[in-house]
Order: C-alpha cells, then sequence, then structure tokens
C-alpha cells in the first residue's frame, strides 16, 4: 500500500509552475531531462517539514503558505528600486557582477583569467563545464536542492583559469526586487582551477515591497592547491523567505574558507554540504546570525571527509533576540578512507531576551579510527558579572551588552581577510545592535 | 562625602543576611580603610555602594554627597563618580582594552552631558597613566585582562581609575595577588589620585597595604557591622592581636 500525502497548496502552486515553465527554463534536453528527474525527487518529498530528520527545527513547509510566481523579468520599476537600493551591499563601482533578482546586470571590471557567464546563456550554448552543475550540492542530497536544480532560471557561471592567482575581491551584489510578491530560483557554478586563487563576496539584499522567496545553490569546484575564500551576506527585507545553499568540493591540498552573515529574511537557511575530495585539503566554515522580532534562521552543514590528512574547522556564532528563533545542524562525516583526519566544529549562542530559541544539533559519524574530531555548542545568556563589570564603569546595560556582544561576533569576523569587507560586516553588527538599544 | 546609614542587605532571592545596620561615613579628602575576617561582609558592601544587583537592600540609606543613590543603576553611579576597583577584574575576550577605555570614558561624559573626549586627548591621558603605572602600552592592544597577570589586571584598574577621575574611590582588596614591586607601583597610583575633594574606602585584610597607602580612619568590619573604629595605629594592633576580640564582641 503506498500512502500519498496530501499536496499543500504551495505544492500544488509549484508542480503547476513546473508544468508551465519547463520548456521556457534554460537548458538543452539533457538538462531538462535532470530537471524533470530532479523535481521527481521533490514531488516525492514535498516541501521539508519536521519529518524529514535534516528539517527537524525548521518547518518549511509549515512556512510556506504559497509558492509565489517564478517572474525571471526585470521591469523598469524593478531597475529603479534597484539602483536605488545600495544599503547593505558592496561598493557597486568594485570589480564584480551586479545582479538584480539573480539576473546579470552589469559585470565591471573582470580580471584576466576569469571568466564570468550567464548560466541561462551558458546552458543554452553548451558551455563545457555546465555539465558540472549538481555535483558539489547533489539534489538527491536535499528536497529544496532538487527544487532548486528542476526549476532555476538564471545565474552565473564562474571559471577563474590554472594558476591565476586574484589579489583583489570579487563582488557579486544581488538586489532582490519586486513590485509584486515574486520567487526567485538561482544557481552558482564557481570552477576554481588548480593553483589559482580567488575571493568573492556575495550578498543579496532585498527591499520586500512585495514579499519574496529566494532560493539559491552556489556551487564551488576547487582545484588541487587552489585557495578559495567565499563571504556571503543575506540582508534580505523581514518578509522575504531565504534559502541559500553552497556546495563545496575540494581537490587536493585546496584550502576553503567561507563566512556566512544572515540577519535577513522573515525566515532563512543556509545550507552547506562540502566533501573533502583530496587529500590535505583544508576547510573553514564560519557564520554569524543575528536574528530578532520572529525571525527564523537556520544554518544546516554536512562536512563530508572523504580523502585522508584533511581539516575542518566550523565555527558558528549566533545572537538570538526577542522571539528569534535560531538552528545550527552540524554534521562532520569521516569515511573510512578518511584516516588521520582533524575536525573541530563550535556552535556558539547569545540569548538577548527570555522568549528567544537556539537550537544546537553536531553530530560526528566516524567510520575511520585514526582520527581527531571535536564538537561543541553553547547557548546562554550575556555574563552577568561581566556586565556589571562594564556598568560599573559607567556603561548603560544596552552598550554593555552591544560591546560584549560585538566582541563574541568580532572572534569570527576576524576571519574576513579584506579588511573593508571585515569593517562593513562590522559595521552591520553595530548597526543592528544600535536598532535594538533604540526600540 | 559618602555616608552608609544603617544598611541591611541580603542576597537577593534568598533569606542570607549580610550587612546588619551598617553605618559608616568617609569625609571629603579622607581615607577610610575598613578591615575584617573572611566572610565579613567587606566584597558585599564594596559591590552593594557599587550597585551590583544580586544584592537586595532592606533598610538604610547610602548616600554620596548627600543623595541616595539607591535607586541608581550601576552606569548611573559611576557617572556620579564612584569607581569600585574590583578584586577581582574581569576578562573580556575580544574587547580591545583601548575600546574599553574609552567607551567608559564617553559613556560617563555622555551621561554628565559632557562631550567626548577627542582622539588626541584621549590617547595623552592613556599614555600619561600608562607610563606612569609602568603599564606596556602593547597592553593596552591586548584584549581587556585576558591572559594579564594578577599585579597587571590591578594595575589596569588604577589605570581606569586615573582616566575615569572619580569623585570616589572603593578599592576592593587591591592588595591581593601582588608582589611587593606591584603593590609599590600601586600604591603610588592610588596615593597619586588622593585629593582633598577624593573620599576613598581602602577594603583589605592585611595591615600591609595600609603601610603604602596610609588610611586616615580604620574602621573594623564583623558580622556585616562596624564594631571599632580609630586611626591608622589600630591596623597595627590588628596585625598584632588578630580579630578575635571584635569577632567576639560582634557575636
Amino acid at each position: 500500500m503506498t500512502v500519498t500525502a496530501m499536496k499543500t497548496k504551495a505544492e500544488q502552486q509549484l508542480a503547476a509552475q513546473f508544468a508551465t515553465l519547463i520548456s521556457g527554463l534554460p537548458g538543452a534536453d539533457s538538462t531538462r531531462q535532470r530537471r524533470q528527474e530532479a523535481f521527481a525527487r521533490f514531488e516525492r518529498t514535498g516541501l521539508p517539514s519536521r519529518r524529514l530528520e535534516s528539517w527537524h527545527y525548521t518547518d518549511w513547509k509549515g512556512m510556506t503558505g504559497e509558492a509565489l510566481p517564478l517572474d525571471g523579468t526585470v521591469s523598469d520599476a524593478d531597475l529603479a528600486e534597484a539602483s536605488a537600493e545600495t544599503g547593505p551591499l558592496f561598493d557597486p563601482k568594485a570589480t564584480g557582477v551586479l545582479l538584480i533578482n539573480d539576473l546579470m546586470a552589469a559585470i565591471t571590471g573582470v580580471p584576466d583569467g576569469v571568466e564570468v557567464v550567464d548560466l541561462a546563456t551558458a546552458l543554452r550554448e553548451q558551455h563545457p563545464l555546465a555539465g558540472l552543475l549538481g555535483t558539489a550540492f547533489s539534489a538527491e542530497s536535499d528536497p529544496m536542492a532538487a527544487l532548486n536544480e528542476a526549476m532555476f532560471s538564471g545565474g552565473l557561471l564562474v571559471r577563474v583559469g590554472k594558476g591565476v592567482k586574484l589579489s583583489q575581491t570579487l563582488f557579486a551584489n544581488n538586489a532582490m526586487v519586486s513590485q509584486t510578491p515574486r520567487a526567485v530560483i538561482a544557481r552558482a557554478l564557481v570552477i576554481v582551477e588548480d593553483d589559482a586563487e580567488l575571493t568573492v563576496v556575495d550578498a543579496i539584499s532585498g527591499t520586500g515591497q512585495g514579499g519574496s522567496q529566494l532560493s539559491t545553490v552556489v556551487e564551488f569546484i576547487v582545484g588541487d592547491r587552489a585557495r578559495v575564500e567565499y563571504i556571503t551576506l543575506n540582508a534580505m527585507d523581514d518578509k522575504a523567505q531565504v534559502l541559500t545553499g553552497v556546495g563545496v568540493r575540494l581537490g587536493r591540498d585546496a584550502t576553503f574558507n567561507t563566512l556566512n552573515f544572515a540577519l535577513g529574511g522573515k525566515a532563512s537557511r543556509h545550507q552547506i554540504h562540502a566533501t573533502l575530495a583530496g587529500e590535505h585539503a583544508k576547510l573553514g566554515l564560519r557564520g554569524v546570525s543575528l536574528v530578532r522580532g520572529e525571525q527564523h534562521m537556520d544554518t544546516t552543514l554536512v562536512v563530508d571527509h572523504q580523502a585522508p590528512g584533511c581539516e575542518s574547522r566550523e565555527l558558528f556564532r549566533a545572537v538570538v533576540d526577542g522571539e528569534g528563533t535560531g538552528v545550527f545542524q552540524g554534521k562532520i562525516v569521516v569515511r573510512q578512507a578518511a584516516q588521520k583526519t582533524d575536525g573541530r566544529m563550535a556552535s556558539n549562542a547569545i540569548l538577548l531576551s527570555d522568549d528567544a530559541t537556539m537550537n544546537n544539533k553536531p553530530e560526528l559519524e566516524i567510520f575511520a579510527d585514526d582520527v581527531q574530531c571535536a564538537h561543541g555548542a553553547t547557548c546562554g545568556a550575556l555574563d552577568d558579572d561581566l556586565l556589571f563589570y562594564l556598568q560599573a564603569r559607567g556603561l548603560p546595560r544596552a552598550e554593555a551588552e552591544a560591546i560584549m556582544v560585538q566582541a563574541f561576533l568580532g572572534e569570527v569576523l576576524e576571519m574576513v581577510s579584506d579588511e573593508a569587507v571585515r569593517d562593513k560586516l562590522n559595521g552591520l553588527v553595530a548597526d543592528w545592535l544600535a536598532a535594538r538599544a533604540r526600540a | 562625602m559618602l555616608e552608609i546609614k544603617n544598611l541591611y542587605v541580603k542576597i537577593a532571592d534568598s533569606d542570607t543576611q549580610i550587612i546588619n545596620g551598617l553605618s559608616l561615613s568617609v569625609a571629603a579628602g579622607e581615607v577610610a580603610a575598613i578591615m575584617g575576617p573572611n566572610g565579613s561582609g567587606k566584597s558585599t558592601l564594596s559591590y552593594v555602594i557599587a550597585g551590583k544587583e544580586d544584592y537586595e537592600v532592606t533598610g538604610g540609606d547610602i548616600l554620596l554627597n548627600g543623595q541616595s543613590i539607591l535607586e541608581m543603576e550601576a552606569h548611573e553611579r559611576a557617572a556620579a563618580g564612584l569607581f569600585l576597583a574590583f578584586q577581582y577584574p574581569l576578562e573580556i575576550p575580544g574587547v580591545a582594552t583601548m575600546t574599553f577605555l574609552k567607551a567608559a570614558m564617553n559613556a560617563q561624559r555622555k551621561s554628565r552631558g559632557e562631550d567626548e573626549i577627542g582622539p588626541g586627548d584621549f590617547m595623552k591621558a592613556v599614555r600619561s597613566a600608562a607610563a606612569s603605572l609602568k603599564i606596556d602600552p602593547e597592553m593596552l592592544k591586548r584584549a581587556l585582562n585576558v591572559g594579564f597577570s594578577g599585579g597587571e589586571k590591578k594595575r589596569m584598574e588604577i589605570l581606569q581609575m586615573a582616566l575615569l577621575q572619580p569623585k570616589f574611590c572603593i578599592l576592593d582588596e587591591t592588595d591581593s595577588g601582588l608582589d611587593i614591586d606591584a603593590l609599590r607601583i600601586v600604591s603610588e597610583g592610588v596615593n597619586a589620585l588622593r585629593g582633598k575633594d577624593r573620599g576613598m574606602l581602602v577594603i583589605t585584610h592585611y595591615q600591609r597595604l595600609l603601610d603604602h597607602i596610609v588610611p586616615d580612619t580604620v574602621h573594623v568590619m564583623a558580622k556585616g557591622q562596624i564594631v571599632g573604629t580609630g586611626g591608622p595605629e589600630l591596623a597595627l594592633e590588628l596585625e598584632q592581636n588578630g580579630y578575635r576580640d571584635y569577632v567576639e564582641d560582634a557575636a
């Protein structure tokens, strides 16, 4: 006997959208085939709910009342709104790409040895590297990754050529604008060839005129000895529903460091799937979450140690205020072949109010016998004795709390190597705290 | 300047009474010492004056320059000119000492309605205070008190006191954890801040500190009360005979 769960309104809308859009979505027949398979995979689970263990703390099905219309076009009004929207984003004159609703709108000073192509064009013209889509973040691993693979309408393909070492930070500024409610499903594929070096800042912001649903998956294929630093910022408005996925596949002696800075969205989930496929690769995953009001912010990561002698470091810090909810799920898998793995994971949360919630779930799955792995999770209020010390020196309570929060997050942010970017992120923490003190 | 009138204090959310009808007054320009055995309530008294929330005042009053401070929060008391040099200064990871010093100075100025200190004046003030306390400028770049030795932490307390120029200072066992040289440096720092408009309350177990910071008056505290008062010679007497006489009297 098979049991078919009733589809929710949103699931029915997604099925109808897929049926209508599939013939027009970018990609040749082989891509279309994969999209169909991915959608079938999505439909087997539907929108993930608490019943799915990896979504236990984030009931995406319950949070998704309806699937907003997918619209890949950008109107003149959207353009005007996007150009007015520079707030949390980075220097628009810097080297990089401006995207509007994840469509490439402008591109500035792309250095030699770097290729940046609109993903829809790359698929239409059968770019030789487009076949790597889905290899770092598999549609099999997660229903929302499957939905993304089935329905993405655009994005970017970036290739940094062998041995090309970029000293300047590349920026991808992604403004989400919509005069009416709208969904955007996009994807990026970044191929960093052997011995290349790249620093990317990928920021999304939105004005939320009409509410939005955003799903992005960015995949990094990192070659041998290549080095990548990837900073992501979610500064979406507080009506948005945001799903950001990062897939990483590391070659031998490769280094990948990433930091996600999340403060936007009504509900958001940042998923990282990292595979250490080459020996002696080094992975650093970091995150800062600022949660307030009724926001829900989830960070879920899976680190898969497949090759021996690799190192992974995870440090995630959340500050939760109001009636906000933070979620951290971190799983380190060490395969039998991955001897001499060195993995350390920490998740720390500060709760600033009695109604704030944090769910921490660290997991280790170890199949090798000669490894060093540790994880730790902490959650609590700010230390009263420290607060008293600061207050006794004349700092009002809110200022004392702000200093301690900045210090708590500063330890994560100091890993950002681009000083201007680090200052900007510290500034966002200060702004958030100042808004809290005014409230 | 500081007047404590018939003060009763218990631990908040508990019935444990710690201060039992304590009265004490310290005039402007006066340095008063409080000595007493462990558990007599000396540190509690310092916390209560500074405004720590773990305690509840159940009777009496504390006045600074004639005004009750009991309703004021800790930061308001600091802005009013009260300074507590902690027995165990806290380590604050991630907060650079300089950043902290500047934030504290400006917070106090702000609540007094004064302008923020300029960066030049701030640097000058910090450098000169650090030099006289033999504090390595490199230490000021590090996180506040993190990895500092006991002596370094105490010197950092006196540095803060010198920068904040409080009206009334409470020194809670400033001598604990200090070797002879550090004791001398810290004491010189404190003595430099003695003045006719400033009062000080020096809390200590041992007479040793009072050789360096010579008090005008000495009070003996036992079981949450002042049980004896005299001049500097009282400290010497206690050093000879211990607290036994006073403890028995109070019992």
